[in-house]
């Protein structure tokens, strides 16, 4: 426990003694020289030594504490605790001449295996002597490698940082492709706008998906240079789908005919098959009733279907017949040009077929380099 | 201090009192139960009891520990020697 020591003035140490004696202190290490008196007491005490001290009107003087003797010499009685906290404190100071791992950032085209084999190239992996670590080589190394415009390597704590900085990747020239602009549909041109190049289209020209529209040349009086060709070339597309609906067809029906049978595998393999319906046109469907300890039992379920010739009424199936088509017409489009266009819808009947034609012609760019963006 | 337990079981608790000193060869002295200090000196320490003082003479006195049960005094002690109030020395 703390202690502390306290020098008193005084010509009556034994009133002052007993003053503290009353109170119930425990007093140590008295010592009483000429007009003074000195003594210990515990840290806990003191607040009531110096209350009476104050009252009584005595001059004190407060020593050092004693915790730090006593401390000492408890440690010191205690060899085990002593030398493992000297161990501890050597084992500190060893292992912070060490490095023992590192890392590697600031990479995304210089491979990181690559730059950990120039580390351990260079010694700098594993369990290493910081002494034995030299740096600025190691940035150096690192420096050289192809992609890296700086590198630093640095030590934190235990660590070996290595951050590096990349090369801006190279910008490729610009190339110049002198490919033609093509038409990408069927189509007939209604307008061209040639920014570079030569138009070799006009407007009304029907054009077929690969026809040039814009040549890569540039026409001058001395004869044709190639140049870039760039534009824009519009044209009347159009979008066509036929459906056809027969007046008889032949459609296969569920009667309403249901058989079951029901297998029996054993560890995957079937033992004991399903009976087959005596119906030949059937769907099917499947369920397994139980399934445990390799034995599966399933039960199929044959759902008889007959073929039933339907006679069609051309009157009321077109109108829906040709909504649907319109709906698969229009998801064939291009979503740029779906709301510009104009539907058109024929109908004819030839020999109890109706044949139901959907058009939609719109005015959209046909020019590929529109379609390559 | 069990064996003054036993003092005061062979003596009864008449005789043996409140006080109890303890000498230790001629330079250690306990004296437990007393009822303070009357004076205190190199050559003089006087210890007060319930119904005496306690004068112990000698050289090179010290009050080594001092607790409200009991003062420790180290020294060359020649002397312990009950004091009355009146001033007569006890035996």
């Amino acid at each position: 426990m703390r202690r502390v020591r306290y020098r008193v003035s005084c010509r009556r140490a034994a009133f002052l003694l007993n003053r503290l004696l009353s109170v119930g202190l425990l007093l140590s290490e008295i010592d009483r020289g000429e007009e003074k008196l000195c003594f210990s007491v515990s840290y806990l005490d003191s607040p009531r030594v110096e209350a009476i001290l104050v009252e009584y009107g005595f001059e004190y003087h407060k020593g050092g504490y004693l915790g730090a003797k006593a401390l000492l010499m408890r440690v010191l009685s205690r060899p085990f605790l002593l030398f493992s906290a000297v161990l501890a404190i050597v084992l500190v100071i060893v292992s912070q001449s060490f490095v023992y791992s590192y890392s590697v950032s600031g990479n995304r085209l210089v491979n990181t295996a690559t730059v950990e084999a120039i580390l351990r190239e260079k010694g700098a992996v594993g369990i290493v002597s910081k002494r034995s670590l030299d740096t600025a080589e190691l940035k150096k190394a690192v420096s050289a490698l192809d992609g890296v415009s700086f590198a630093s390597v640095k030590l934190e704590g235990n660590r070996l940082l290595v951050e590096i900085k990349e090369e801006l990747p190279r910008e490729s020239p610009d190339e110049v492709l002198y490919t033609p602009v093509t038409s990408i549909s069927h189509a007939v041109v209604t307008r061209i706008v040639a920014e570079n190049g030569t138009p070799v289209v006009r407007s009304g020209d029907r054009v077929s998906p690969g026809d040039v529209l814009i040549s890569p040349t540039y026409a001058f009086t001395e004869g044709e240079a190639p140049a870039p060709a760039r534009g824009e070339v519009w044209g009347l597309v159009t979008y066509e789908k036929e459906v056809i609906l027969p007046l008889f067809t032949i459609d296969r029906v569920k009667t309403g005919e249901i058989y079951r049978s029901r297998s029996l595998s054993l560890f995957g393999k079937e033992v004991a098959p399903a009976a087959l319906p005596p119906f030949g046109e059937y769907d099917l469907t499947e369920r397994v009733l139980y399934r445990g300890i390799g034995v599966t039992i399933t039960e199929k379920t044959y759902l008889r279907r007959a073929a039933v010739t339907v006679c069609h009424d051309f009157e009321s199936e077109a109108s829906a017949l040709t909504d649907t088509a319109l709906a698969d017409l229009l998801l064939t489009v291009p979503f740029y040009a779906r709301e510009r266009g104009c539907v058109g819808v024929t109908q004819k009947k030839l020999d109890n077929v109706l044949y139901i034609v959907l058009y939609y012609k719109t005015e959209q760019r046909i020019d590929s380099s529109f379609a390559s963006s | 201090m069990a064996y003054l337990e036993d003092i005061k079981r062979i003596f009864g608790s008449e005789r043996a009192g409140e006080c109890e000193v303890l000498l230790s060869g001629r330079s250690a002295l306990v004296i437990s139960g007393h009822k303070g200090l009357s004076s205190l000196s190199d050559g003089e320490i006087v210890v007060r009891t319930k119904k005496a003082s306690l004068r112990i003479s000698g050289a090179d006195l010290r009050l080594v520990q001092a607790s409200p049960a009991e003062v420790y005094i180290a020294g060359k002690i020649r002397s312990v020697e009950y004091v009355e109030p009146t001033g007569e020395v006890g035996s």
